[in-house]
């Protein structure tokens, strides 16, 4: 345990170091998510007449400023990794590591998360600190909370977008997967609009799916929208959908490296 | 002329001929082309499942304008990006040299050798549903109409093309940034929207500076006859000036170019 948890964290500088080479690139990445903001401006358009359901003006900033940082240390890239390890044979490399590849992958991408948030948590707060009409409940319970969901967001989407990478080994294709995947996101997370405000049946659908878990549920717990139960609840069904995913993973993984070795690359 | 138009054709055909090697993968993206479009327009209903306009502008005018962001979203997709891609190969590789040495014009041999023709289909899904907006609006355009609408259009491949004109030229500088073509959708990203859904600062900077105004919101506008002359006015300005801006920004990074051993 101790020596997996050294490997780790040296795998982890390995990647700070890594993405510290390519930071303009990485700015522009950053910079180029404008999304939350064009949706923020349509919806602060509309709530100018009033509020729109149960949403002010102050409760859309507050929303969006945290669907922006929810999405940034959630942010995952793994499937074009994947892709292009597994078209070009780069992974035989990774797997004569002396630790499993989704290791090594998860490493780079927690790399990427202490860069980002370093940039991004004084960030938030400062701007958080400068819009007085700003709505939100940071108390500590909500801290608290909100910090573990985002890391079950962070998760989920993990495996989530691993187990589509996976599905090179069968077809070539298998980015387009990662396509209808974010557009079930983007809609049913929580992107385009918070869920409250969807229309029904789409509300009702995104309730149940795990979408939610991955953007919206850290952003309702700390817009308090939330009471306790709900949060725990919401907890639990991460946790339950993270089980699902391992399985998954352990499957896929499995499966995709006899086929691996089938083509003898 | 008549010698670049004939280029043009045998650059394009040979872009074709590549890429109908790969069948599947033309099949797959065009699916992918006509769902992001479909998703684009469940988007737009849930803002209007609380309102009856956004901007100003009802849902079917608003469709107008997603068309329109389809389809120039095809354009770059199809005529641009390809060529960007592989001019920042040239540079960083050194071989933007062959390019110099070809007997055409090398602003015209960077921007247009290149086709990515599966995403013609993003051009056909906008213009698509342009249709079907106008048909839901019982809307025919006038003669007037059309003709501010075909100016605006080509007002706005204008601008989009200096845009990525001078992006290209960018990476003559930042030889290590291969991502600078995604900033400009960052604002592009508005372009799904009427440019009256922005307020102040951003829609100036919307209209006259990164000029996505001129792109979906004033052709659209055009089309349904909601556009003032004088918009259609600087629209022309604003593009003839970008043209000759640009042009010289890429002559002058031409001029400044050192390859890549020197």
């Amino acid at each position: 345990m101790r020596k997996f948890f050294i490997k780790y964290v040296v795998l982890t500088r390995r990647g700070i170091a890594a993405q510290l080479e390519y930071r303009m690139a990485m700015a522009i990445w950053i910079l180029s998510a404008s999304f939350p903001l064009v949706m923020l401006a349509v919806w602060l358009s509309l709530a100018a007449e009033g509020p729109v359901g149960s949403f002010s003006a102050g409760d859309f900033v507050g929303y969006y400023l945290l669907s922006f940082y929810v999405r940034q240390m959630t942010a995952v890239w793994v499937a074009w990794e994947l892709d292009y390890d597994i078209r070009h044979g780069d992974l035989n490399i990774k797997l004569l590591h002396p630790i499993a590849p989704i290791h090594e992958y998860i490493s780079f991408n927690l790399a990427d998360k202490v860069i980002r948030g370093i940039l991004f948590t004084p960030l938030v707060i400062g701007v958080a600190w400068l819009i007085p009409t700003i709505q939100i409940a940071p108390t500590a319970a909500n801290l608290f909370f909100f910090s573990i969901a985002l890391a079950g967001a962070w998760m989920l989407r993990y495996l989530a977008q691993f187990i589509l990478g996976l599905f090179t080994f069968w077809f070539s294709q298998a980015l387009v997967l990662i396509d209808i995947f974010w557009m079930l996101y983007l809609l049913l997370g929580g992107g385009i609009a918070p869920l409250e405000l969807l229309p029904e049946p789409l509300k009702t659908i995104a309730f149940y799916l795990p979408f939610r878990l991955m953007m919206s549920f850290p952003i309702e717990i700390m817009m308090g929208r939330l009471d306790t139960a709900e949060i725990l609840s919401g907890l639990a069904a991460t946790m339950v959908w993270g089980i699902a995913l391992m399985g998954a993973y352990r499957l896929l993984w499995a499966r995709g490296m006899r086929r691996f070795g089938a083509f003898g690359a | 002329m008549r010698k670049y138009l004939k280029l043009l054709g045998i650059f394009w055909r040979f872009s074709i001929l590549r890429e109908l090697e790969y069948r599947v993968n033309f099949l797959t993206n065009a699916f992918m082309s006509v769902f992001w479009l479909f998703w684009g327009v469940i988007s737009a209903t849930i803002f209007f499942a609380h309102r009856d306009t956004v901007g100003g502008w009802t849902f079917e005018q608003v469709l107008v304008v997603l068309g329109l962001y389809t389809l120039f979203t095809g354009v770059m997709e199809a005529f641009f990006r390809p060529n960007i891609t592989q001019m920042i190969e040239h540079v960083r590789n050194g071989t933007f040299d062959f390019v110099l040495v070809k007997p055409v014009d090398s602003q015209f041999y960077a921007s247009f050798h290149s086709l990515t023709m599966w995403r013609l289909v993003d051009i056909l899904a906008g213009a698509a549903l342009i249709a079907y907006a106008l048909r839901a609006m019982g809307l025919t355009p006038t003669g007037g109409q059309l003709l501010a609408f075909g100016l605006l259009l080509l007002v706005a491949l204008i601008l989009i093309y200096c845009i990525w004109l001078a992006m290209m030229t960018m990476s003559f500088w930042f030889v290590k940034i291969d991502n600078f073509a995604e900033l400009f959708y960052a604002f592009y990203e508005t372009g799904r929207f009427p440019i009256s859904v922005y307020s102040g600062l951003l829609r100036a900077l919307l209209t006259f500076v990164i000029p996505v105004a001129f792109i979906t919101t004033f052709p659209a506008a055009a089309l349904m006859g909601l556009l003032e002359p004088t918009e259609l006015l600087i629209g022309i300005v604003l593009a003839l000036a970008l043209l000759a801006l640009t042009n010289r920004l890429w002559r002058f990074a031409v001029r400044s170019y050192a390859s890549a051993s020197s």
